[in-house]
């Protein structure tokens, strides 16, 4: 079978492809739909403390941004649930 | 030629791309997907489940659920801690991932710098009228419209701009305070950012301060009235937008991830409507915002970017290619959750003269469609964002809180795609034949 010799442009074009996808694959990373993180979305926002626990334990996948976020979120949630309570009783 | 074009395409791709804000924006967004679903969801919950609607269908319409209504306040809480607090998540994101393109994730005073930046911007006073029509100032307060979407962009620019200075002055080291080697590290290196980071909040503040005195409203005003209102009139307007997913295609067609690469400019207009509608939603106002995050999921890239659901289906019914049969069968499963890289990397798509066609114009003329069954109503808008792996149908029912009409124009722009790359599965069969023939 003979060999096709590839011009500079092609070899670039794949080059650069390589590349792009290559960083595709990295953002993959930010996954936050695996079972584990959305059984700790919901404890979050059902017993927060455990979800905090789980949100900052180890065998957790959650990336050091995803793990700030949602300790906001987690405080946010608490303070609300707090302000209600006081407004029903 | 050909080449030449491409590798131009694929610069100007590239430049996208890796340019680090974008890249930042994207990634911050990306992170942010499972917050802004869980408020949607706390919405879906209160109006469709836990509060009675003598209207609307609600499960606490009927009296053995109607304590249900008692779940309000967790999922109002939830509501407020995700959708309405959406901006400040977003402030800290960007400022984590530009910290992590040059190379100091661990800098924790960076999100907090960038955050304080963000607040010295907003105004802490609100006027604020009573039944009686009086209105007075309540100080101390900071508005909603700036933690919750109405605020992304502010954010965004804020959040960059404070990053970045902060960042080159902690890296151009002349302001670290020297501390004797005795003084531990942690310490040391808090003393390290203390001026780069109260010259940053300063700067930012300074800004904020100039654009009240000079120009006479807020920083805010500014960016919602010269760049917020202008692009997200070019978004969610019809031809905007589908000029920007049929660009996402031609990505996608040589060889790029087209939904991310683009996903920095559209993220922000794109939610900042979705949140609009589940916020009127929640107030019991008509949705108005058609095109929206909602609408990209529902009608755009249903089944995957390009919709090959349609050509599964279509390769399904009329191909005679055994290579085609054989991937349309293993890619029925992550079509069914709209995951298609079977199909664009397996038959490919990617760099084919024949499907190409239908995978650019199969999206535009299915969001075209879904966008004037939504003028007509037939379809509902868009109010609430379900995750993008919610199968068709059940996607469509969700993101509108239970609207058949929704659910069944998704399923008929499937069967529009299908009509439209039905014509070139049956080219890509004569193709074969004809290799057949030659060899």
């Amino acid at each position: 079978m003979s060999k096709v010799e590839l011009t500079e442009t092609q070899k670039n074009i794949i080059q650069i492809r390589k590349r792009m996808n290559r960083r595709s694959i990295e953002e993959e990373k930010f996954n936050g739909f695996t079972k584990k993180k959305m059984w700790t979305y919901l404890w979050i926002f059902l017993f927060t403390p455990y979800g905090i626990y789980r949100l900052f334990d180890e065998n957790n996948e959650f990336l050091y941004q995803q793990k700030v976020v949602w300790l906001i979120v987690g405080i946010v949630y608490i303070v609300c649930m707090i302000n209600q309570f006081i407004h029903i009783f | 030629m050909k080449d030449k074009l491409m590798e131009a395409i694929l610069k100007v791709a590239e430049k996208l791309q890796t340019n680090r804000y974008m890249s930042a924006i994207r990634n911050a967004f990306t992170a942010l997907l499972p917050i802004t679903i869980c408020g949607a969801f706390s919405v879906l919950f209160t109006s469709v489940i836990c509060t009675p609607n003598e209207q609307g269908i609600s499960l606490a319409n009927f009296e053995i659920f109607r304590w249900l209504e008692n779940l309000n306040p967790m999922f109002d809480a939830a509501y407020y801690a995700t959708l309405n607090f959406l901006t400040i998540g977003l402030v800290v994101l960007i400022a984590i991932e530009l910290g992590k393109q040059y190379g100091i994730q661990q800098d924790m005073t960076l999100p907090l710098v960038a955050l304080s930046c963000y607040v010295t911007l907003c105004a802490t006073t609100m006027i604020v009228t009573n039944d009686q029509g009086i209105s007075f100032d309540v100080a101390d307060v900071l508005a909603v419209k700036y933690t919750n979407a109405q605020g992304l962009f502010m954010a965004m620019i804020s959040s960059i701009l404070s990053g970045e200075i902060y960042i080159r002055l902690v890296k151009g080291g002349k302001m670290r305070i020297s501390l004797p080697e005795t003084v531990p590290s942690n310490v040391a290196n808090a003393f390290n950012v203390l001026i780069p980071g109260v010259v940053t909040i300063f700067i930012i503040s300074g800004i904020g301060l100039l654009f009240n005195e000079v120009f006479g409203y807020s920083f805010y005003d500014a960016i919602a009235r010269w760049i917020q209102a202008p692009l997200t009139g070019v978004l969610t307007g019809l031809p905007g937008y589908l000029l920007l997913f049929w660009v996402s295609t031609l990505l996608w067609v040589v060889g790029i991830h087209g939904t991310q690469t683009l996903g920095a400019i559209y993220s922000a207009p794109m939610l900042l409507a979705l949140t609009e509608n589940t916020d009127a939603v929640l107030k019991g106002l008509e949705p108005t915002n058609i095109l929206n995050t909602g609408f990209i999921s529902c009608f755009t890239i249903i089944t995957g970017a390009g919709i090959t659901g349609g050509l599964l289906i279509a390769i399904l019914l009329f191909s005679k290619r055994d290579d085609y049969r054989t991937i349309a069968k293993l890619s029925i499963a992550p079509a069914i959750f709209n995951i298609n890289e079977t199909m664009t990397f397996g038959l490919p798509i990617v760099l084919n003269p024949i499907l190409a066609i239908p995978f650019m114009f199969a999206p535009v003329i299915s969001a075209t469609f879904a966008y004037w069954m939504t003028v007509i109503g037939f379809a509902q808008v868009i109010s609430f964002q379900v995750p993008w792996t919610t199968p068709v149908g059940i996607m469509g029912f969700l993101a509108t809180g239970g609207h058949i009409g929704t659910a069944i124009t998704q399923i008929i722009c499937v069967a529009l795609s299908v009509v439209i790359y039905t014509p070139f599965v049956l080219i890509s069969n004569k193709q074969a034949q004809m290799e057949e023939n030659q060899a």
